[in-house]
C-alpha cells in the first residue's frame, strides 16, 4: 500500500465532488486525504472546483466594505464589545426551577432594565466615559495621559479620552485640532490610535508625531517611529516613515510627501507655524482657525501666493508681520482684524 | 505590527524556513499573503477575502442551500478570523483553514436549525455539538453535501421551487404566494416540508 497516492487526478477528485466517483476512486480519495499533500491538495482542487462551477455568486465588494467596516469598529470600540459579552453572559443564569411563565417574566424585566440601564449608560457615555480637554484661543496645553504618553494640546483643540484603565486595555482618543503626540510604548505593545472628525486613525505603538486636525483638511507630520493611517477614502492603510507629511483634504484626496528632515527636528511647539507650500488664502484660514481672528487679503493675485518654511510666532500678529517682512507686503490692522496687502511701490 | 515587530518578524521568517527545511512544500499561491500578513494584518485579510470569499460563499451553500445564510456564515467566518486573531496561528495554508473552518460551520448551523424546528426547548446549542456526531473527516462533508443534493432533488417540483425561491432568491413568503397563485399557508408547508430535507440528511450520521 506504499504510495499508492499518485493516480489521484485532479478529474478524479472533481467527479468525487460531484457525487459521480466510484467507490473505489472514493476509497483511494479517502486514503490520499490522510497524507499531507494530499489534504492540501485536495482543498486546492476543492477551490478550484468552486471558482469553475460556483453554486452562485456572493457580492464580493458589499461583503469586502462590511468586513472594512468590521475591523474599524472592532478596534474603535473595545469597550462596547465587552458591555455586549457581558450581557450575553448575564443572561442564561437564570437556573430556578419556577414556572415558565414567571421565569419569563423575571427574565424578560430583567433583560429590559439592563437592556435600558445599558442604553443610558452608552448615551450619557461622553459624559461618564470619557475626559475632555478644550483648549482656548492663544492657549496651549499640556496632557500627561495614564500610560505615560504626553499630549500638548494646540490652541482651540480638544481631545477626549476614556477616563479609566487608559493603556491598559484601551488606547484610543479623539481630537479637533492640533496636538503633538509623544507616545509611550507599552510592554503589552498595545496600540495608540488617534481619531480625528473625517474619520482618519491614526495607529501606532510608540512615536513622536504631530496632528493638525481642521475643517478642510487633517494633516499628520510624522518625527520618529512609525504610523498606520487609515481613512474611508483611501482603500489601504497608509504607512509613514519618520519625516512623511500625510494631508488629508475634504476634497477626497489623501497626498504623502516627505518634510524636510531638519525641519521636522525644530517643530518642538505647537505655536511654531509649519507651512509647505501654503497659500495666503489657506494662511488665513488657519489663522481664524487657530486666533479666530480674520485676515483679509486685498488683493486677489495675493490669494495664491504661497509660503513655506517654518515660523515661531506668539501670537496671530507677529506671524503676520514675519510672513508680510518676508513677502515684501504690508499689514494693516483693522476693526475686525487684519488686512494683508501688496506694498506700494 | 507597527513599529516595534521587527523580532516577531525575525520569528516568523525563522519557522517559515524550518518548515521548508522539513521538506514541507508551502503553497506559493499564497505566498504573497502570507508576506502581507507579516506587514500588516488587515491587508492580509483583505486579500484572503478578496480571494476567497465567493467561493466559500459557494461552498457553504452547498450545505446550508440558502445564499444569505451562506454569506453570513462567510462574513463570519472572516470576523472571527480577525477577532482571534486566528491567522497568527495558522502555518501551512490559509486556504485549507478556510475551507476547514466553512463546512464546519455549516454544519452547526444545519445542526441547529434541525434541532430548533423540532423543538425549541432542545435549543442547547452546546449540548448539540456533544450529542451529534461530528463528521471530522473532509470526504463525511462531502457525503453530507450529497445527501443533501440529493434530498433536494427528490422534493416534489412545487415544493422545491418554493423552497428554492425562498432561499436562493431571498424572497419573501407573502411574494412567493402572490407569484405562484398559491396560499401563504401552502407556502409555510413547503417550506417545513423542504427543511426535514436537512433533518434527514444529518439523521444519517
Amino acid at each position: 500500500m506504499n504510495k499508492s497516492q499518485p493516480q489521484i487526478t485532479r478529474e478524479m477528485v472533481f467527479a468525487h465532488f460531484v457525487h459521480r466517483a466510484t467507490l473505489m476512486e472514493r476509497q483511494q480519495i479517502e486514503s490520499w486525504l490522510q497524507t499531507k499533500e494530499g489534504a492540501e491538495a485536495y482543498f486546492t482542487y476543492l477551490d478550484e472546483w468552486e471558482r469553475q462551477f460556483p453554486q452562485f455568486q456572493a457580492n464580493l465588494e458589499n461583503a469586502r466594505a462590511d468586513f472594512a467596516l468590521f475591523v474599524r469598529e472592532a478596534d474603535a470600540k473595545p469597550f462596547l464589545d465587552l458591555k455586549r459579552k457581558e450581557m450575553a453572559a448575564a443572561v442564561p443564569v437564570d437556573e430556578n426551577a419556577q414556572p415558565v411563565w414567571r421565569r419569563a417574566g423575571i427574565f424578560l424585566s430583567a433583560v429590559a432594565a439592563s437592556v435600558v440601564l445599558v442604553a443610558g449608560m452608552w448615551l450619557a457615555k461622553d459624559i461618564w466615559y470619557y475626559k475632555q480637554t478644550t483648549s482656548r484661543n492663544g492657549q496651549t496645553l499640556s496632557i500627561h495621559l495614564n500610560d505615560g504618553s504626553r499630549v500638548l494640546l494646540g490652541a482651540s483643540s480638544s481631545l477626549k479620552y476614556p477616563r479609566f484603565c487608559f493603556g491598559e486595555t484601551t488606547r484610543y482618543v479623539w481630537l479637533e485640532g492640533d496636538a503633538e503626540f509623544k507616545v509611550a510604548h507599552l510592554a503589552n505593545a498595545e496600540r495608540f490610535i488617534v481619531y480625528t472628525p473625517d474619520q482618519t486613525a491614526i495607529e501606532v505603538l510608540g512615536t513622536e508625531f504631530m496632528v493638525r486636525s481642521r475643517q478642510k483638511s487633517t494633516r499628520v507630520l510624522l518625527r520618529t517611529g512609525s504610523i498606520r493611517l487609515t481613512n474611508p477614502m483611501a482603500a489601504k492603510p497608509l504607512m509613514l516613515r519618520p519625516g512623511d507629511l500625510v494631508t488629508v483634504t475634504d476634497e477626497k484626496r489623501i497626498q504623502k510627501e516627505k518634510f524636510f528632515p531638519q525641519q521636522v527636528e525644530q517643530n518642538r511647539h505647537v505655536r511654531k507655524f509649519l507651512f509647505k507650500n501654503t497659500s495666503l488664502k489657506e494662511m488665513a484660514e488657519q489663522l481664524n482657525d487657530v486666533y479666530g481672528i480674520s485676515v483679509r487679503i486685498e488683493q486677489p493675485e495675493l490669494l495664491t501666493r504661497t509660503v513655506s518654511g517654518t515660523f515661531q510666532a506668539e501670537t496671530a500678529a507677529d506671524l503676520l508681520e514675519a510672513v508680510s517682512e518676508m513677502m515684501k507686503l504690508e499689514l494693516k490692522e483693522t476693526a475686525d482684524g487684519y488686512t494683508l496687502l501688496q506694498r506700494a511701490e | 505590527m507597527i513599529s516595534a515587530s521587527s523580532d516577531e518578524d525575525d520569528k516568523k521568517t525563522q519557522t517559515a524556513v524550518s518548515l521548508d527545511h522539513d521538506g514541507v512544500i508551502r503553497p506559493d499561491d499564497e505566498i504573497l499573503i502570507r508576506r502581507a500578513f507579516a506587514t500588516d494584518a488587515y491587508q492580509g485579510c483583505d486579500l484572503l477575502f478578496r480571494r476567497y470569499y465567493q467561493p466559500l460563499c459557494s461552498q457553504a451553500a452547498r450545505f446550508v442551500y440558502d445564499r444569505a445564510v451562506a454569506e453570513d456564515i462567510v462574513a463570519d467566518l472572516f470576523k472571527t478570523f480577525w477577532q482571534k486573531r486566528i491567522f497568527e496561528r495558522i502555518d501551512y495554508s490559509y486556504r485549507a483553514y478556510l475551507y476547514r473552518a466553512v463546512r464546519s460551520n455549516c454544519l452547526l448551523y444545519l445542526q441547529r436549525e434541525a434541532k430548533t424546528t423540532i423543538s425549541v426547548e432542545q435549543y442547547m446549542s452546546e449540548e448539540i455539538r456533544a450529542q451529534v456526531p461530528h463528521p471530522s473527516d473532509q470526504i463525511q462533508f462531502d457525503e453530507l453535501a450529497e445527501r443533501i443534493d440529493r434530498l433536494v432533488r427528490t422534493l416534489s417540483p412545487s415544493v422545491r421551487r418554493v423552497f428554492l425561491l425562498s432561499r436562493f432568491e431571498g424572497r419573501k413568503n407573502q411574494e412567493i404566494a402572490n407569484e405562484l397563485h398559491i396560499s401563504l399557508k401552502t407556502i409555510e408547508a413547503h417550506l417545513t416540508k423542504a427543511l426535514t430535507v436537512f433533518r434527514k440528511a444529518l439523521s444519517h450520521e
